[in-house]
């Protein structure tokens, strides 16, 4: 992923959002759907994807089906419904913390942070 | 717009195999991703070879190619074994089968102060009877995949049934260990660990394996492909 160190805490909150908006996908799907939304600044490799999605699968955030396409097994993820609940909390705390970044960075914004 | 033949989707799931993806499911999964993205470079260049697509997109996963996620999705799976492993062996303790395991406690608490002989018995017993299970189920897992030549993760969790060490190690150390047999609340203590270990073979030898295929259709949906193919 594009700037790892800055993204990499985010990446199930991406993940989460994306399967939110679009139902179900497949992994090679969601990084084509990133790097489109982002024109290519944000890349999610395939080595930090894959355990990223089994492991929100584990934890029952996602729900997984498996179709045939073409001549292969295609696999989709979609949110469970404790995914969907913990899908607005993840927004919620990414949000909030864009917000305070943004007190941080331009206090001309938003006066009254204290440290 | 170009696609994968028959025999290109087999070669990926081959290539998956060379690097190290034993498992089925996983190769169903990275396989189709190298096809997905072999497909889209099609689409930029028709003229691009299968094989140089191919090497272009495996790049992408990194140095380590698949093993990190091999190795993620292990631990993973492995934690989702534990917790089957743990809700099985809860339901001993729940009402009713509770009354069940504490007559066992009592009945192994009475036979134990009969003689210390009786205690070597138990023991003898249950590494016994836990050896013939297990070069059982190990025999029929092998066979099974002989014949359908595709492996799970967490089918071979389940019939690793959580390692010989835990199930043999653990009592013959209590038997090294405990030259005779206590009285008063460490013989309960003892009667009681008998009981959890009998408990826990049972569960990883027994319970665990003849419900391996609804686990296994429940965490890989996959699995019905196989089944059914």
């Amino acid at each position: 992923m594009k700037n790892s160190s800055l993204y990499k805490g985010s990446l199930t909150t991406i993940i989460m959002k994306l399967l939110e908006e679009n139902g179900r996908m497949y992994g090679y799907e969601i990084t084509q759907k990133v790097k489109q939304i982002t024109a290519g600044e944000l890349t999610i490799t395939e080595g930090a994807l894959y355990p990223a999605l089994h492991k929100l699968e584990s934890e029952g955030l996602l729900d997984v089906e498996v179709e045939r396409v073409d001549n292969r097994l295609r696999k989709y993820y979609k949110l469970t419904e404790s995914g969907e609940k913990e899908t607005v909390n993840k927004m919620a705390e990414l949000e909030e913390f864009i917000r305070n970044m943004q007190s941080i960075l331009s206090p001309d914004v938003k006066p009254g942070l204290q440290l | 717009m170009k696609k994968l033949t028959e025999e290109q989707a087999g070669h990926l799931m081959e290539f998956t195999r060379r690097h190290y993806v034993e498992y089925y499911d996983l190769q169903c999964e990275l396989a189709d991703h190298l096809a997905n993205g072999i497909e889209a470079a099609w689409q930029d260049n028709p003229k691009l070879s299968f094989e140089a697509a191919l090497q272009k997109e495996f790049k992408k996963f990194g140095i380590f190619g698949f093993s990190d996620i091999v190795e993620k999705r292990t631990v993973a799976l492995q934690k989702k074994y534990y917790r089957l492993l743990w809700g099985y062996f809860k339901n001993f303790f729940r009402l009713p089968v509770v009354a069940g395991t504490v007559s066992a406690i009592i009945a192994v608490r009475l036979l134990l102060q009969l003689s210390h002989w009786i205690f070597g018995a138990l023991i003898f017993s249950m590494i016994v009877i836990g050896i013939v299970r297990l070069y059982r189920l190990r025999k029929n897992y092998k066979d099974k995949l002989k014949r359908t030549g595709q492996k799970w993760l967490l089918e071979d969790t389940i019939y690793a049934c959580g390692g010989v060490s835990v199930l043999l190690n653990v009592p013959l150390q209590l038997y090294i260990n405990i030259k005779t047999v206590p009285s008063g609340s460490m013989l309960w203590l003892l009667s009681a660990i008998l009981v959890l270990i009998a408990i826990y073979d049972y569960v990883v030898l027994w319970v665990l394996p003849s419900r391996s295929e609804g686990h296994l259709e429940e965490a890989y949906p996959e699995y019905k492909f196989q089944v059914t193919k």
